[in-house]
């Protein structure tokens, strides 16, 4: 995919942003502005090859992107084994089938975006064991298991999006599309926090909750109530506070976790 | 675009609407005209002493609350000619929603009073006015206060207030859900509606404390549409308020400044996102919904709405008029 076509399906409010941030669009008259969104294409056009055109993209957003990409290549690798491990009848999936498909259909899309974002500057896919070295052997045969990992992988792209978000933050055009992803991976997380549980309720992260003892990394510090120097915890119980505010991950920590399934 | 320029209409319009509402006194009775009245009633020669019934007062017939309502009285004698020294007894008492008074008034010693008050909350205000214990012309009088619009501000500290009036909105709404829980609701759903009420108060209160004293004041909502006994209809409006929440912090990310601040915005959006996905799936179980096609594209992106189309979908359900025109749009 070449970069036109990435930035090609975004919706025209974003495009828009995006020209006005480069001050493609001039915000002086209301003609100047009718003016560019008539000439958008082409507008857009220049801009795109521009902004995303190989090796224009800084150093520090190669570097935030492709850590994205290294996590969304590790669930799309995920889903799309799982789903045919349930088509092949060893991990039945049930009902649940429908959920997996959508989520797997987003995954697909977002290693696509970002491969396109990144050109040749992409990092290759690496190798992955989900069975974390034998610690989850029945990954693809037992549908609990899978869920689990499921969601430990969600939420915790749910906090690696969020502690990048700072990093991205000169950048608007590529913060929104990761703001985008961000918040499509928290709808991901709680279908399948849901998933796992009987009667299924709370999508949110809950203190305690973890599921897994393996899993604990992925909820260090969620339970966490102050920001800004603000308790939260003052304007309920320590746990809805908690659930409330999701909170980020490091980019080492993150890394530490997905390393569990790398090999290579 | 389009949508940005709907909205700064809407806000030219508003403030133009206001400043007319501002100068819009209404003079109640006509004054007549003469001079040199001796008070035999016939209009000629000295004037008489002061006469309730013939006098008269401008009241502004629409106001904004909270700020000061200014109310002149003009004394006139027996023949409704105006009087030019001072000296009688004017006052004023407000009822309806906010109640005040008696009210003295400022004797302009020009045989014009002047009485201030100013009401708090919307409303309709009966405004009744004495000169020398008697009711003046066209007593009392109708007031009625509009609310003022809250401007969000500019900046980060827009950026937040913003997010501070949408947070009011979904806790209003939540606390209502859950005042008048429609019946049928299962254990999971009470306990799902019970959890996104706590947890969007929270986050309207800890936007509330964050702002301190730079946040804007409770808003007023209207949830006349919403059939709060129908399971249905609050859920369905339960999922338009998440999806809203979710494209506006996606929206609003890239205006803020402050690192920090985009931090706490990242930390709600996703628990408004996970709101959404339980939403949808209480409304659709087990379906492709929670990240349905209709908010998530085929690029995998989540829904994302500036300010200026936010704040319009969220007027349908806040009666104070909210001013976004300070917000950053780049």
């Amino acid at each position: 995919m070449n970069p036109k076509t990435i930035l090609g399906g975004l919706d025209p409010e974003l495009t828009a942003k995006i020209l006005s941030r480069r001050e493609a669009v001039s915000r002086s008259s209301r003609m100047a502005g009718a003016l560019a969104i008539a000439s958008l294409p082409v507008a857009f056009g220049m801009f795109a090859r521009r902004a995303f055109a190989q090796g224009t993209l800084p150093a520090e957003i190669v570097d935030v992107l492709n850590f994205a990409l290294t996590l969304e290549y590790l669930e799309d690798e995920f889903y799309r084994l799982g789903l045919e491990a349930d088509t092949a009848g060893v991990l039945d999936l049930g009902d649940t089938r429908t959920v997996f498909d959508q989520i797997g259909k987003h995954e697909a899309a977002h290693v696509l975006l970002l491969q396109g974002a990144l050109g040749a500057s992409a990092d290759p896919k690496p190798t992955f064991d989900f069975t974390a070295s034998g610690t989850f052997p029945d990954v693809f045969t037992n549908p609990a298991t899978f869920i689990t990992l499921a969601q430990g992988f969600e939420d915790t792209g749910v906090r690696a999006y969020k502690g990048q978000a700072g990093n991205l933050i000169a950048d608007g055009a590529t913060l929104e599309l990761a703001l985008r992803i961000h918040s499509v991976e928290a709808r991901h997380a709680s279908q399948v926090r849901r998933l796992a549980q009987s009667p299924a309720v709370k999508g949110w992260i809950s203190p305690g909750d973890n599921p897994v003892p393996e899993l604990d990394a992925v909820y260090l510090g969620e339970d966490n109530t102050t920001h800004l120097t603000v308790d939260a915890a003052t304007f309920g119980t320590a746990s809805a506070a908690a659930e409330a505010f999701d909170e980020p991950l490091g980019e080492q920590a993150v890394r530490d976790i997905a390393g569990l399934f790398i090999v290579t | 675009m389009f949508h940005e320029l709907d909205f700064l209409s809407r806000v030219a319009r508003a403030t133009s609407r206001r400043t007319f509402l501002h100068w819009s006194g209404v003079t109640v009775a006509v004054a007549v005209a003469a001079c040199g009245d001796d008070d035999d009633d016939n209009g000629t020669g000295p004037t008489g002493p002061a006469s309730a019934p013939d006098s008269t007062a401008t009241v502004p017939a629409t106001v904004a609350a909270g700020a000061p309502v200014t109310i002149t009285v003009q004394a006139k004698d027996a023949d409704g000619v105006n009087l030019t020294t001072g000296g009688a007894t004017v006052a004023a008492t407000v009822t309806g929603d906010n109640a005040a008074g008696p009210i003295a008034a400022t004797d302009g010693a020009n045989g014009r009073y002047t009485i201030t008050y100013t009401p708090a909350n919307a409303g309709t205000d009966m405004v009744a006015i004495t000169l020398n214990g008697a009711a003046i012309s066209g007593s009392p009088f109708t007031v009625t206060v509009s609310e003022n619009a809250v401007n969000l501000g500019t900046g980060d500290i827009g950026i937040l207030n913003y997010a501070y009036a949408l947070e009011q909105l979904e806790a209003a709404f939540y606390i209502q859900v859950m005042t008048t829980l429609y019946t049928g609701a299962t254990a999971e759903e009470t306990q799902i509606l019970t959890d996104i009420r706590d947890h969007e108060v929270i986050h309207r209160d800890f936007l509330a404390a964050a702002l301190g004293t730079g946040a804007i004041p409770a808003l007023s909502v209207d949830f006349t549409s919403v059939d709060f006994t129908s399971r249905q209809s609050v859920l369905e409006t339960a999922r338009t308020f998440e999806d809203l929440g979710v494209s506006a912090y996606n929206g609003a990310g890239q205006l803020l400044e402050s690192a920090d601040y985009l931090l706490v915005a990242g930390k709600i959006v996703s628990v408004e996102a996970r709101h959404a996905a339980a939403i949808r799936d209480l409304l659709n179980p087990l379906s492709a919904d929670f990240a349905g096609d209709d908010v998530v594209d085929a690029q995998g992106l989540d829904v994302v709405n500036p300010p200026a189309t936010v704040l319009i979908a969220a007027d349908a359900f806040v009666t104070t008029p909210i001013d976004g025109s300070g917000l950053p749009t780049a």
